[in-house]
């Protein structure tokens, strides 16, 4: 299927498009950005077709990670909050750490989906990555907008560079896996998955970039982004997977649904499916992404869109992945299980 | 209505919620205020909420008038000088 997904939608660049209060060379313009989606939009379904083929024939495995290999863009925005704001000509290159960050960090983030889990970028379909930097001034955040990553400074006190934490950029990125595949809603149990989905994904990247086991992993999310106040305060990280209570984190967390309330922001409520992810990790032992991030990703993109899922489904669908995807590794499945189970008490 | 309270919800580091250990609050006195700005604040109440932006990890803002009257918003529907009157501050 191909992805339909474009900020400005078809039918309103078709409008503006025969606005004669534009100029001609702005009527034009828009005329070609429609042909131009199309175009793209027919490339890259070819692209997915090729390196579904081309996966299947033996020695052409190389190819089928170039060709899956997405373009990365990063924009800056120069402190003012105006997206994308202005685009890096070669951002690998420049002399901005803050751009070499974003650019690098995405493309490893790209390559992680890719070698773990066979994605080809965010719809599957090899879509160009954007990344946007410098948004605002002193702002405290990161966010996915529906189309692209964004990136604050920090104020210098409480939070730094918010491309510092490699778990960050891939929870961003992750948000637009989750939006394409089982699209949970920002609310409520739904909600709560969503954010874990993007902790989880997040958190394996940084091991996964690191080469770590799941016993050397620290399991913290955004440790590198902490500024000094923070640091000072003895905090060390928003949120942590294995001790989502712990008092070091700047957001403490639920670990298990009694304490779940309905409207939780998600950031609290994460820490739920946080836990079970792992417990269950950690139980099976390796590296995470080798089984159970397998099983997590299965979980969240074979099932179709299901904007209201719960703990309780999702839970269903990590045991029926394993079983799946491991068939007779009892020790997998229980890890699976009792993870799941514990949490959900 | 004059005093605003503006506190900043949500992002990536879930501020404002049960557990977070930062608060991000600010104020503005709408008195003081150029006309046509304040008009435009206060229009904020007298209409429905609009749909929040697409995404994830965006702020949210909580506007409370002393009148008691509240409402909530994403950043991009809320006025610069509202946002840049919040500061981010551990608890």
């Amino acid at each position: 299927m191909s992805c339909c997904c474009t900020i400005i939608p078809a039918a309103v660049l078709a409008r503006l498009a025969e606005d004669a209060s534009l100029s001609d060379g702005e009527r034009k313009g828009l005329a070609d950005t429609i042909a131009l989606d199309a175009k793209l939009r027919r490339v890259r379904v070819a692209n997915a077709e090729i390196n579904r083929i081309a996966g299947k024939v033996n020695g052409l495995a190389g190819l089928v990670q170039l060709a899956a290999a997405p373009g990365i863009e990063v924009y800056d925005c120069q402190t003012t909050m105006s997206l994308p704001g202005t685009r890096l000509t070669n951002p690998s290159q420049s002399a901005d750490a803050t751009a070499v960050r974003a650019f690098n960090e995405t493309t490893q983030v790209a390559a992680f989906f890719s070698q773990a889990f066979g994605r080809s970028s965010i719809d599957n379909q090899g879509m160009t990555l954007l990344s946007s930097i410098h948004y605002g001034s002193g702002y405290n955040n990161a966010f996915w907008n529906g189309a692209q990553m964004t990136y604050g400074d920090g104020n210098g006190s409480l939070f730094v560079d918010f491309t510092l934490s490699t778990d960050v950029i891939a929870h961003e990125l992750t948000h637009g896996v989750t939006e394409r595949t089982s699209a949970f809603v920002y609310t409520n149990e739904a909600g709560g998955l969503n954010e874990s989905m993007s902790d989880v994904f997040g958190s394996m990247f940084r091991q996964w970039r690191k080469n770590q086991t799941v016993a050397q992993a620290d399991w913290l999310i955004g440790k590198e982004i902490l500024g000094p106040a923070a640091l000072a305060a003895g905090y060390t990280c928003l949120r942590s997977m294995k001790d989502p209570g712990g008092a070091h984190c700047l957001s403490t967390q639920p670990s298990h649904y009694r304490d779940y309330r309905p409207g939780m922001d998600p950031h609290d409520s994460s820490g739920i499916a946080n836990y079970a992810f792992y417990l269950a990790a950690t139980a099976v032992g390796g590296q995470s992404w080798v089984k159970v991030g397998k099983i997590w990703y299965a979980a969240l993109t074979n099932y179709g869109r299901t904007p209201n899922a719960t703990f309780a489904k999702f839970a269903d669908r990590c045991r029926q992945s394993a079983s799946s995807l491991f068939p007779g590794d009892s020790a997998v499945y229980n890890a699976v299980d009792t993870a799941w189970t514990t949490v959900l008490t | 209505m004059t005093i605003l309270r503006i506190e900043r919800l949500g992002g990536l580091a879930g501020m404002g919620g049960m557990g977070s250990k930062i608060r991000s609050l600010g104020e503005v006195d709408l008195k003081v205020l150029p006309d046509a700005e304040r008009r435009t604040i206060e229009s904020l109440f007298d209409r429905p909420a609009p749909a929040p932006a697409a995404g994830n990890d965006r702020f949210r803002y909580r506007l409370t008038l002393d009148s008691g009257k509240m409402l909530e918003l994403d950043e991009t529907h809320v006025p610069d000088r509202l946002k840049n009157s919040v500061v981010d501050k551990l608890v």
